[in-house]
């Protein structure tokens, strides 16, 4: 076992979002024997940043993290959305070869407006869960000062910067495809070759290593700043491990007051 | 009416629930358990997914409509700043803690619910003169369901009331009146 403690940075809401990032947090815990560094990425971190255009209220925070690790070292980006299966200490040690980055390929992805119509129109690696070697994600990601200031979100910067929607530019190279189990997207596999969610095989709970509530209509406790309306959730039995753990951690709270 | 089911619902609701927004309550703690929109929304939370059957049934007999379609059913936590949208006719309040006052409309409806939007903003709404609005007023009364039928209401809850709202589908109660 590694004895290097892993570096794990949430993106999250100021307060909206406590009741996932308690059971994001409990699993992660819950799941390895190894010691976590959790830092939650929350707005009053970055009061002066310029959030204009995002769609959370953390879109952008996360390209702030190899500088917040002195460029040096491992780190994991999550949003807060998410929950864990999975001894995280394995998707820590994945073997990156020479890529910056380990994410998981999103069939549907949709990629920037200029390549609706074209074979490249969908399919590009998910920045919900990141594994960043730090110093070498310096290459395509810019100082911190400039990310804060840019106009309408950081997001399709960087992903222009590593190439996308190139995959074959990227893939092995910048960007190490890691096993779609490490986000699965509300139980589906992430990375199928289905181009239509409905039709997108879907794993077994057994089979899910971390799973990302990625539809933010059907998430199950509907955070206060979202503005979209509401959908049932669809997993039954994702739904019913959820509420397992929330009950577990309301009695942890309740007892620890 | 057994409200046995609805209090146990609240209490389990504002412990595991994460509090939620919904546009007819505004600045309130909502829990929203069942909406007939686009899409049917169902909510996962066990003790729903135990009782739901049970409380509309004990909705549809109370209000004595016993093939009702119930649209939605939200559960909700006033804060000091909330405002409630108009409730509609065919709409229904649960009150199940705390305090409440509301008015009811007894003119012609579409007048009635202009009245509400502008009575929305009223503070204190118990020294009204509710009979210019053509409309009474009253602190309600916990533990018992109001349903005020095909007449819209103002709603003003206090801090802190728990009160569960609930709305009969506009298309059953066509078909209804069409079928009597």
């Amino acid at each position: 076992m590694n004895d290097e403690p892993i570096r794990i940075f949430i993106g999250t809401s100021e307060y909206e979002d406590k009741w996932i990032e308690r059971i994001l947090v409990y699993t992660l815990l819950q799941n390895t024997d190894r010691q976590l560094e959790i830092t939650m990425m929350r707005p009053s971190m970055f009061e002066d940043w310029d959030k204009t255009g995002w769609g959370t209220p953390f879109t952008c925070f996360r390209y702030a993290i190899p500088s917040l690790c002195n460029w040096e070292g491992r780190a994991i980006y999550m949003d807060c959305d998410q929950m864990n299966f999975r001894d995280i200490g394995d998707l820590y040690d994945t073997d990156l070869g020479d890529c910056a980055f380990g994410m998981v390929w999103d069939t549907l992805n949709m990629n920037p407006r200029e390549f609706e119509g074209t074979e490249r129109e969908r399919g590009w690696f998910s920045d919900s869960v990141i594994l960043m070697d730090c110093a070498k994600a310096a290459r395509y990601i810019d100082p911190v000062e400039n990310i804060a200031k840019c106009n309408w979100g950081y997001k399709n910067v960087f992903s222009k910067k590593i190439g996308s929607p190139y995959r074959e530019k990227v893939e092995d190279k910048i960007v190490k495809r890691i096993d779609a189990r490490w986000n699965s997207f509300d139980g589906y596999v992430t990375d199928s070759e289905s181009k239509n969610r409905d039709n997108q095989a879907q794993y077994h709970l057994d089979d899910i290593w971390h799973l990302h509530f990625t539809s933010l209509s059907s998430q199950i406790w509907h955070p206060k700043y979202s503005p979209h309306g509401k959908a049932s959730y669809r997993r039954k039995d994702i739904a019913d491990e959820v509420w397992k753990v929330a009950y577990k951690m309301q009695h942890l709270w309740e007892t620890l007051q | 009416m057994n409200l046995t089911l609805f209090n146990e619902l609240g209490k389990e609701a504002t412990r595991y629930m994460n509090p939620e927004n919904d546009w007819r309550f505004i600045h309130a703690d909502t829990y929203l358990m069942y909406n007939l929109g686009g899409n049917i929304y169902n909510s996962s939370f066990p003790p729903w997914t135990r009782s739901h059957q049970p409380i509309f049934e004990e909705i549809r007999n109370h209000i004595g409509m016993e093939d009702a379609v119930i649209h939605s059913l939200i559960l909700v936590e006033a804060g000091e700043y909330t405002v409630c949208q108009p409730i509609p006719k065919w709409s229904g309040l649960i009150m199940l803690e705390g305090e409440a006052y509301a008015a009811i409309y007894e003119g012609n409806y579409d007048s009635s619910m202009q009245l509400a939007r502008k009575a929305m903003s009223m503070h204190r709404p118990d020294l009204n003169w509710w009979v210019n609005f053509d409309a009474f007023g009253f602190n309600v009364d916990n533990q018992k369901m109001l349903f005020p039928g095909s007449r819209a209401m103002s709603f003003y809850p206090k801090k802190g009331a728990k009160f569960v709202y609930f709305k009969i589908d506009d298309k059953y109660m066509e078909r209804r009146k069409l079928d009597e």
